[in-house]
Parts: structure tokens; C-alpha cells; sequence
């Protein structure tokens, strides 16, 4: 998952702000052209795109980073082996031209572009993919222990599924798998494994996460700590040459002062963006907003382990209480899909014949009955305290969904934490039940289930908030994970959903849209469901 | 006066041994594990346990600050868990940007605040003591958040006087010497970048001065309307002395210690960061990136952020008291003094 850092909440001030503000920002900004209206339909080369998040990098090193906000300046500092689709989290060759698998699935055969360079000038080889991917697999290498932790390789647990990386000749990279795992190459796309200069890697090292080199469309320029990033094009790019002169990340941490500044025309896009204010983005005549569908979910995970919800009566009831299209309206302001299974709907294998429980509190009570719980029966609900990119406003669903139980005769006690003390009390399983998501990173229904539901993952510190111990489920993913063959894996995963829809661990609640907004002077931004961030085909009409 | 100065210097060394192990302390306590908190939702056991060991958390406690201890005494505060960045760098890039905003706002604060305070002293029961004396009321009262968004509606989005966030606008960026804009643009011999950075000052500083400037005209009102009922003022009044004179030379100087002591304590809490005005006006100071180092528990981060914070306001303090020795000779600074 990408995590995503939202501002802060919209108060009821700065909504008032905000309204305010668009009415007197107005469309007139610098970065209108002619009228505010669009004036040009083919791209036009320079310019500088400003864009708005809520808070700087961290680091500038793929491979040692775990915020999105640093993954979305690596986005276009650096490339891959394979990279997802523009659109979609597809595989698509980027810097390897074309690839083999071998019949046993465990070993993969790179063929590299050739005449490709680094911004510093290092020539792009075998020698730069191993060099980049191996340092974080192997212990022994001389740059493992430099530059910190490669958390990102550890929690896709890479080195269990890679034996050894060898660079047959200097274009040809082949990967040595332990035992066959089809979501590798998917996994081969993701921020973790961009390739690197091993030059600048070796020139700056614990210091290189501030002076990135890669072979992407742009160059790094300049990096002002909680303010800006700038980058420029990089002239001499393989590919088809980015039209921006410049890309300026800005980071303006309170979510209605980014939002002014869009309107404005101070920055030109933006994201991080409320359900609240994607709506008046939507009213705002000089503005663009982006709306796909999210890969990810939210969620009530329920304890199996513990009372009431070691009974499945009780679980079904859970499902039959809360009412999700009344959340989705109302707390994601219609800006997501009511969640019905643990991925969203436009994943491959998505099992469309599963039909949700639906909302029918009758049937909640008559479940409660059967199952011996007396009404007034009392759990403690923990809520996290700020938004999280798959939910806008946590506390105003659980209290949504205290409503929901009561009128089935539940009585929930909601607790809540600061971030960090939630996840530590979370994770090691103290809670009852609790309100938490995920955002997916490569597309790969496995990135949902085996880190969410299966048995492995309720090991403390756990991220099976459920305690779901199925074994049933347990082998179905590990088969899934063996084959290579799409067909048959997708029949596994539709088989995962039926066994995750039976024993009702969670009650899914939404998948939140993915919201990204530009003034109406910038052309070619394609949002991606996995939040990258590329700017490479991205165009400003030219201010008059 | 040198002997006094080497004594509070000396006390600097356990003041601030005293904070580090409070600091070190208060961040374990809280439950929490920057591990975890750099994982987020993705936190497996491998992934924690591999993470925990690089970082060295899986030592004991006492070992950890141990070894902070003995790099702090080399001048070497670590490096910041989240970021891998040296800490003393990461608060060197910020600092500056703490003290330019600091010293604005103080600078509005003290600049308004005295003269209000002695003139609502001087008529006192009148318009402008009730003007005073309602306005620091509000002053103290209106919530910074919303102060802070109502001047960038009114001042950046409404009449575009002043930008909307940040430091400088990129293009005006000048070779950083002291860190303080200001200052920076003038030795780079750029009036343009000077204004801008100006520019940007304004409403941020205006926003996070407005409770020191309502602290620091009450306390002299208060004051002065003390020194006022004295018989010398009684004297210089029969001398036939100009108001002016009166006020300046005779009550104002005598009624300035404890406003100096309200000054110090204000700009000593503005120099420990600014959390609401940094974030509003997107102004990449120290207050914003220490709560950003607790809420991640990056102790490393957090100790050198609290020590340099406690540093600081140490420093702010002892230059008002030796300040006091030049605003009133009576007072005279020996070791004994504490």
C-alpha cells in the first residue's frame, strides 16, 4: 500500500473559508488562459507545473522510502524493469524491453533497452538493475547496510521469493526465484524497484536520498525542506521527451489553503483532496477534477476469537445492521462505492456473482436473537483519528455505524487514538473491533488478501485485525500464488472471496475514489489507481 | 556580571542532560513504535522485526540513550529515524525560518503592544483604554486557525497584497547564508527578493503575533498605570516635564521589567515553533516538523528538536536578565544570583 497523508480535516471554518475563497479567487488565475476556457488541443512544449500535497518527501531513495509523497517525485526521477499501464496496474514494458519466464515459473529473463543513460551520465546495464535491486536483497552487499532500512523489499517479503539476481551479459538481467510467485513481475513495477545510478549511489551514499539520480523524464534540481522539490526536464529522456520545463512539488500542508491555492492559480494541480471539497472543485469553473475508482478498501474488522463475534450469527448481523450506501452518500459525499467484497470491483477476478448481505436490520435482530445475544449487548469500536485515503472522516462512520447497531440493539462503545498509538494497539490485537483499510500496490489481488486474511498475517503484530484463522482460505492463496496461468488464478481468488463471504471476518465497508484535481489550463494528467503520480505526458497551456 | 554569566552557561549542561532524558523518557512512554508508524497499515511481523533491528530499537533502552548520549557529547545528534537525515541538519534548515517568524511576529507584538499599553495607561477609562484593553481580550481569544485563514481570504485571495504560502516564491530563491530570508537577499544585493520575502512575512507573522501583542499591552498597561501612582512620576509631573519625556523617560523605563520578562517568555514559546501558523502558511519551521518527528516517534528527531527548543529559550531568558541590568541600574548581576 501507498500510504497517502491527508491534511487535516475541513472544519467548519475553513469550509467557510473555502466557499469564501473560491468566490473570490474566482477562475482569474495566473495560469488561465485566454477567458479561463481551453485554448489549445495539441500539447505545447515548457512551463512549469506547481503541484500542491499536504506534505514534503521524506527521501528521494526508492528503495529506503514509504510514503507516497516521496513515491510521487520518484515517480519521475526514476523508471523501472516494467511499469503499470498509464491507466491501469496492467505490466507494460519500461526499461527492459521484452521478458521470459521459464516453464517452472521461478526464473525471469530481462532484456534491457540499450543506449539508455543516467541524469549523471552513467550508462544504463545489467550492472545498475542488480546493483539497484540487489542491495536490498542481499546482506552481504557492500551498500546493503548504506542509506537505512529497505522496508518497502521486507514487507513484500521479496527475499522469500527471490533466490538470486545475475546479470547474464551486460543487457540481460536474470532473477532466480525460490518458488514460483505470479504477482513478482507486478511487484517488479513498484516504487521499491526503480533502478538507480549505482554511481551517484556510490558517490553520495547515506546522503544519496537527497541527491537522486535516475534515468526518468525528469531531472532533480532542488530540494527545500517542507516546501518544494523542483525538477526539470530531462532533455536527453529515451522515451517520448516530457513537455514541462519544470515540475515544482509544493507542499502546503492545510488542506483549504491548497485548495485556495489552486484557485488561485498559485499551484496548478493538487491532491489529497476531501469529499467536501472534490465538491466544490466539481462547482469551480477553472478547475478539473480527477475521479477513478480507488484500489482500496475500508473495513469493520471483528474479532473471531472473541465475544460476540466468535459467532457467525452474529458476524451476518454486523452485515445486515450497517447501512453502507447511507455512509457512502453521506461521509464520502458519494465520492466511492459501497464495498461488498475485500477487493474493489474493478480488480481482476472481482467475483461479481457475490451478492452483498445488504442493508435489512430485521434480519440483524433476528440473526442477534438466534445467536443468544440480548439486546443492549455492549463492544468497544475503535476509530482511528484522522482521515486515511480509503476514508475520509473515521470517526464520523463509526459513530454512523454506533447508530446503525443501536437500532438493532448493539450498544457500541467507540474509542479512538492518535495514528501511531492506533496502530501499535491495533496490531497487536488488544481491540474488540476496529475501523482500518488498505490501499493496494500492484494491482495483484494477492496484495489484498494474503497480507489482510490470512492466517500467516495474524501473527503479532498482526495485520489480520480479524484473527481469521482459515485454512481453507490459507491454501487457496497459496496456490494462487504459485500459478502463473491467469485463468486459473482468477478462478482462486473468486473461491477466496466465496470463503471470505462465508465467514464474514469483516464487514466491507467502502472503496474510496481516488480524487486528484488541476486547473483546466493543464491537459494530459491521467490519474493512476495505484497513486502514482507521472507527469511525463502532462502539458500547460501557456498563460497570455 | 562575567562570573554570572559562567555560572548560568555551566547550569546549561544539566538543564539540558535534564531535558534529553525527559525527552527520551516521554517519547518511549507514549505507546507507539516509529517502526509501526513507518509501516502504517502495511506493518507485518518480518517487516517490523527486520525494520526494528536496522534501527537499533530492538536494544535496550538504556543502551539506545547511552549511545545518543555519548554521540551527543561528539556534537552528533544522529540521524532523524523517518527521514535518515542528520538531526542537527534538519533543524539547522529549519530554524531560520522559526526565528525570521518569531522575530516578525515579536517585532509587531512589542511595536504595538508597549505604545497601546502605555496609552491605554495614560487614559485610562477612555476610548482608547476600552479600545486596548477589548481589542487584547479578542486578540488572546481568536483562534489562530481561523485568523490565519480569514487574512489569506481577505489579504492573498481577495486583494492579492500578499502571497497565499511559503517562504519565497521559487524564482526569488537567493544563496542561503543565514537562513533568515530577509537577511539572505540583502547581502545577495536583491531588493526584488527582499520583498518577496517580505511579502511573505506579513500575514504569517501578523497571525502568529497577535496573542503575544495582546499579552504584551495588557502587562504594560497594568504596569505603567502602577508606575504612574509613584511620587517620583508625582515630581516629574510638578517639574513641568513634557508628557513625552514624562512618560518615556521616567515610567516607561521603570515599568519595563516585567513587560521585558512577559517579552522573553513570548518569543522564547514562538521560537519552539509555531504549529498552527506554520501549517496554515505552509512556513517550513521547527514547531510543525517536531510534532510531525512525535507523531511518527522518530526519538532521535524529537530529543535534539526538545534540547535545541529548551536550548533556546535558556538563552532568550538570560539575555532578559541581562537586559534587566542595563534597563535599571539598581539591579546587579552576581554568581550568587539565580
Amino acid at each position: 500500500m501507498r500510504p497517502i497523508r491527508q491534511g487535516s480535516r475541513v472544519h467548519g471554518a475553513s469550509a467557510l473559508a473555502l466557499a469564501l475563497g473560491l468566490v473570490l479567487g474566482g477562475c482569474g488565475g495566473a495560469a488561465s488562459g485566454k477567458g479561463g476556457g481551453r485554448i489549445a488541443s495539441q500539447p505545447v512544449s515548457g512551463g512549469t507545473l506547481v503541484w500542491g500535497r499536504g506534505s514534503d518527501a521524506v527521501g528521494l531513495d526508492p528503495a529506503h522510502e514509504t510514503d507516497g509523497e516521496s513515491y510521487k517525485v520518484c515517480d519521475n526521477i526514476y523508471e523501472n524493469l516494467v511499469a503499470y499501464d498509464s491507466a491501469t496496474t496492467q505490466v507494460i514494458p519500461e526499461l527492459a524491453t521484452s521478458w521470459e519466464i521459464s516453464p517452472d515459473g521461478k526464473s525471469y529473463t530481462f532484456h534491457l533497452r540499450q543506449g539508455v543513460r543516467f541524469h549523471d551520465g552513467t550508462a544504463f546495464n545489467a550492472a545498475a538493475v542488480v546493483f539497484s535491486l540487489d542491495r536490498q536483497h542481499t546482506k552481504t552487499h557492500p551498500f546493503h547496510a548504506v542509506g537505512g532500512p529497505y522496508t518497502y523489499w521486507d514487507s513484500m517479503s521479496m527475499s522469500d521469493i527471490i533466490d538470486h539476481i545475475l546479470a547474464a551479459d551486460d543487457s540481460t538481467v536474470v532473477f532466480h526465484l525460490k518458488r514460483p510467485n505470479a504477482p513478482f513481475l507486478a511487484n517488479l513495477a513498484m516504487d521499491f524497484a526503480m533502478i538507480v545510478s549505482p554511481t551517484a549511489v556510490a558517490k553520495d551514499r547515506d546522503d544519496y536520498f537527497k541527491h537522486p539520480v535516475g534515468t526518468g523524464p525528469f531531472r532533480f534540481v532542488e530540494w527545500v525542506k517542507d516546501d518544494r522539490i523542483v525538477l526539470e526536464r530531462n532533455a536527453d529522456y529515451w522515451g517520448q521527451k516530457p513537455y514541462l520545463d519544470r515540475v515544482v512539488f509544493k507542499s502546503i500542508p492545510e488542506n483549504t489553503v491548497r485548495l485556495l491555492a489552486l484557485t488561485k492559480g498559485d499551484v496548478q494541480g493538487m491532491d489529497g483532496i476531501s469529499p467536501l471539497e472534490a465538491r466544490r472543485i466539481q462547482n469551480s469553473a477553472g478547475l478539473e477534477l480527477y475521479r477513478i475508482p480507488g484500489m482500496n478498501v475500508a473495513y469493520l474488522a471483528m474479532r473471531m476469537d472473541m465475544k460476540p463475534f466468535d459467532k457467525l450469527e452474529v458476524r451476518q448481523a454486523m452485515n445486515y445492521a450497517i447501512d453502507k450506501r447511507s455512509l457512502v452518500d453521506g461521509l464520502y459525499m458519494g465520492f466511492g462505492t459501497p464495498a461488498v467484497n475485500p477487493i474493489p470491483p474493478t480488480m481482476w477476478s472481482y467475483d461479481k456473482a457475490i451478492a452483498d448481505y445488504g442493508y435489512d436490520p430485521a434480519k440483524a435482530k433476528a440473526l442477534l436473537a438466534q445467536a443468544g445475544v440480548a439486546p443492549g449487548t455492549k463492544f468497544t469500536l475503535y476509530a482511528m483519528s484522522a482521515s486515511r485515503p480509503y476514508m475520509p472522516e473515521p470517526l464520523k462512520v463509526a459513530e454512523a455505524i454506533q447508530a446503525n447497531l443501536r437500532a438493532v440493539g448493539l450498544d457500541v462503545d467507540i474509542r479512538t487514538m492518535e495514528w501511531g498509538a492506533y496502530l501499535d494497539y491495533i496490531q497487536h490485537l488488544k481491540h474488540q473491533a476496529c475501523i482500518i483499510g488498505w490501499q493496494g500496490d500492484n494491482g495483484d489481488p494477492d496484495n489484498f488478501f494474503y497480507p489482510l486474511l490470512d492466517k500467516e498475517a495474524a501473527r503479532i503484530p498482526a495485520q489480520n485485525y480479524s484473527n481469521y484463522q482459515s485454512d481453507a482460505l490459507h491454501q487457496v492463496l497459496v496456490q494462487a500464488q504459485s500459478s502463473s496461468d491467469p485463468a486459473t488464478r482468477t478462478q482462486l481468488y473468486e473461491k477466496a472471496q466465496e470463503i471470505v463471504h462465508a465467514d464474514l471476518p469483516w464487514v466491507p465497508l467502502a472503496h474510496m475514489d481516488l480524487l486528484n484535481a488541476t486547473r483546466k489550463t493543464v491537459h494530459g494528467f491521467v490519474p493512476h489507481p495505484t497513486s502514482k503520480l507521472r507527469l511525463k505526458g502532462v502539458w500547460v497551456e501557456p498563460s497570455t | 556580571m562575567v562570573g554570572y554569566l559562567g555560572r548560568r552557561i555551566a547550569l546549561l549542561v544539566p538543564t539540558l542532560l535534564g531535558v534529553s532524558v525527559l525527552a527520551f523518557s516521554l517519547i518511549h512512554l507514549v505507546p507507539g513504535d516509529p517502526a509501526a508508524v513507518m509501516l502504517g497499515e502495511r506493518a507485518n511481523a518480518r517487516a517490523i522485526a527486520e525494520l526494528r533491528h536496522e534501527l537499533g530499537l530492538d536494544r535496550p533502552l538504556p543502551v539506545q540513550y547511552w549511545i545518543f548520549l555519548t554521540s551527543a557529547l561528539h556534537g552528533d545528534l544522529g540521524r532523524s529515524i523517518k527521514t535518515r537525515e542528520k538531526v542537527s541538519v534538519e533543524m539547522a534548515q529549519r530554524f531560520p525560518a522559526t526565528f525570521e517568524l518569531a522575530l516578525a511576529a515579536m517585532m509587531i507584538a512589542v511595536g504595538l503592544g508597549v505604545p497601546f499599553g502605555v496609552l491605554a495607561a495614560r487614559r485610562r477609562g477612555g476610548w482608547m483604554d476600552a479600545m486596548v484593553m477589548t481589542g487584547s481580550l479578542v486578540g488572546v481569544s481568536l483562534p489562530i486557525f481561523w485568523l490565519g485563514l480569514l487574512l489569506l481570504l481577505w489579504f492573498s485571495v481577495g486583494v492579492s497584497w500578499f502571497p497565499l504560502a511559503g517562504r519565497a516564491d521559487p524564482a526569488m530563491a537567493v544563496p542561503a547564508v543565514t537562513g533568515l530570508l530577509t537577511v539572505d537577499t540583502l547581502l545577495a544585493g536583491r531588493p526584488d527578493a527582499f520583498v518577496d520575502a517580505l511579502k511573505h512575512l506579513v500575514l504569517p507573522a501578523l497571525a502568529l503575533g497577535t496573542i503575544p501583542l495582546s499579552v504584551i499591552s495588557r502587562i504594560t498597561r497594568s504596569s505603567v498605570l502602577e508606575v504612574l501612582r509613584l511620587d517620583f512620576v508625582r515630581t516629574a509631573w510638578a517639574k513641568g516635564l513634557a508628557e513625552r519625556v514624562v512618560l518615556a523617560k521616567h515610567v516607561l523605563k521603570n515599568a519595563f521589567i516585567p513587560v521585558l520578562t512577559v517579552i522573553g517568555l513570548q518569543f522564547g514559546y514562538l521560537l519552539g515553533g509555531a504549529i498552527i501558523t506554520e501549517t496554515i502558511f505552509a512556513w517550513p519551521g521547527l514547531g510543525r516538523w517536531l510534532l510531525l518527528s512525535v507523531q511518527a516517534r522518530d526519538f532521535r528527531a524529537v530529543q535534539g528538536g526538545v534540547m535545541l527548543v529548551a536550548l533556546v529559550f535558556v538563552i532568550v531568558n538570560l539575555v532578559v536578565d541581562l537586559l534587566y541590568a542595563v534597563i535599571d541600574p539598581r539591579i546587579r548581576l552576581t554568581p550568587d544570583e539565580s
